[in-house]
């Protein structure tokens, strides 16, 4: 093939340069003798008219050189890309190629066989490309319709069982109620577990929003700290607030930033089994700045970089959870320009900071920061 | 004691609202579709109509619409109860509905019964 390959170039090249050289004469011809006459009958007397003369004539010559390299290197080319290509091409196309007649007609058909297998891969492409979109949204779809359709029972269980518990239809007894609220409990880790899923999913697609108001860092704590507040005693632990006396004004969407405090809270109460927890707020010079720290079992080093990673779970002694908490109180502290960071000694305690860009454009009463999130994972 | 009357074909739902709302005193009526739902409310005239969104035979936009287009009830306050949060402006201060052109209090489900009282009470001037 190779072998048979060359001998067509060079047969292609051997017939070209004859061509060429008819060209050649029949350009010297025509061209010289009228110069002749022009010099004869104008230029003769001048040494100017001299010059051009011989100018003209050197400027035929390098013309007809010109014009066989750059044949001789498109020919080359040719060859290249045909060589390329081939793999790719149908036998039919090859075949094509191979009975042009000379090495231009080649490079014209391997350039309109490259083309059309270029445009065939594009199409093919883009084809699988809207065929992965719509089976992405078909997920998100779901995962949105699931959610939604698991909340509505779950919330008739757990009203269900709440009506029992108040004793609406009369007393229970000590192990009813214990194994109803142990119940409740799980419904509303279910929830979570519903909420987180969601979550994911429209941070995945950019598609989380916040909706920022004006309000005092520290009445959101405190409003954090009440929900939590009795599982906190319930472990023994010592709850320490460090709030200015000042209010802490931020721009933020209030769910949002709560969700941030409980996962936070939430998972210093999990990993620390005595000592206390420590919540701090403080305004900085361009930023504002909120700890929570405990003294608990700390994390390794090991697991210390990827703790704000995708169903990354450090080993807990008890406790369970999803993986996602931590992810998603990222995403949302991001999407609020702010920064979460976490310092950590095994054995001495973990130390979470996150920080918010202070209040400087208020927006009034219910903006809408759609802003989608870029980073992804 | 201050009457309320639901609509919404979800018995299960209706049962334990029923359940909540007699526990906080009110006398509460029920009726599974808006067609009855209209019906109800002109005999009985309740102080407040709790008013589901998809119903078979006649939806709750439609009922409320011919609610309030009768002298009888057009003044009672209705109280929107959906599962379709996709009707609710998102971050709204307030949880409110669109139907024909106008904005209604409503109420998400999966409910919060807190949540629910609490908008029961603001509607009725408690």
């Amino acid at each position: 093939m190779h072998s048979q390959d060359k001998k067509v170039f060079i047969l292609a090249s051997i017939e070209e340069v004859s061509i060429l050289r008819k060209f050649a004469i029949l350009f010297l011809i025509s061209s010289i003798i009228p110069m002749f006459l022009l010099y004869y009958i104008y230029l003769y007397k001048t040494r100017l008219g001299f010059m051009a003369m011989i100018m003209m004539v050197l400027g035929v010559f390098v013309g007809y050189f010109s014009i066989r390299s750059l044949l001789i290197k498109a020919t080359d080319i040719a060859r290249e890309n045909r060589r390329a290509i081939e793999p790719f091409l149908s036998p039919q196309i090859i075949k094509e190629i191979s009975q042009g007649e000379n090495e231009l007609v080649v490079l014209k058909h391997t350039f309109s066989a490259l083309t059309k297998q270029l445009a065939t891969t594009i199409t093919e492409l883009k084809n699988k490309n809207d065929e992965l979109l719509a089976l992405d949204q078909l997920k998100d779809d779901f995962v949105n319709n699931v959610s939604h359709e698991f909340r509505l029972p779950l919330s008739i269980i757990q009203e269900s069982i709440r009506q029992i518990t108040e004793g609406m239809f009369g007393q229970i007894n000590e192990a009813q109620q214990k194994y109803l609220n142990m119940s409740l409990r799980n419904i509303d880790r279910l929830k979570t577990l519903i909420d987180i899923m969601l979550d994911i999913s429209k941070i995945e697609k950019g598609k989380l929003e916040l909706f920022k108001k004006n309000m005092d860092l520290r009445d959101v704590i405190k409003e954090v700290v009440s929900d939590l507040s009795q599982k906190i005693e319930k472990k023994g632990l010592k709850l320490k607030l460090e709030l200015p006396a000042q209010p802490v004004e931020i721009v933020a969407d209030r769910d949002k930033i709560i969700q941030v405090l409980i996962n936070l809270v939430g998972n210093a109460c999990k990993f620390t089994q005595q000592g206390s927890i420590e919540i701090s707020a403080r305004e900085n010079e361009d930023s504002i700045e909120c700890t929570v720290t405990d003294s608990g079992i700390g994390i390794s080093s090991k697991d210390l970089p990827h703790l704000f990673s995708k169903f990354h779970q450090i080993a807990a002694p008890q406790e369970k959870g999803t993986g996602l908490g931590l992810v998603i109180a990222k995403h949302i502290i991001e999407l609020h320009h702010g920064q979460i960071y976490v310092e950590s000694q095994e054995k001495i305690g973990t130390k979470f900071t996150f920080t918010l860009p202070k209040n400087t454009a208020a927006p009034n009463g219910k903006a809408v920061d759609n802003e989608k999130n870029i980073n992804r994972g | 004691m201050k009457k309320i009357l639901i609509v919404d074909d979800d018995v299960d739902i209706v049962d334990l609202v029923e359940n909540r709302l007699k526990k906080n005193n009110y006398e509460v009526t029920f009726t599974n579709d808006g067609d009855n739902g209209y019906r109800k409310a002109i005999e009985q005239k309740p102080d407040l109509i709790i008013m589901d969104v998809m119903m078979p035979n006649m939806h709750g936009g439609e009922a409320v619409k011919l609610l309030k287009a009768n002298d009888i009830t057009k003044n009672i306050p209705v109280l929107f109860f959906t599962a379709m949060n996709s009707y609710l402006p998102k971050g709204a201060e307030l949880d409110q509905i669109n139907v024909n052109g106008q904005l209604y209090p409503a109420i998400t489900k999966p409910f919060e019964p807190n949540k629910l009282l609490a908008a029961i009470k603001s509607l009725l001037g408690e």
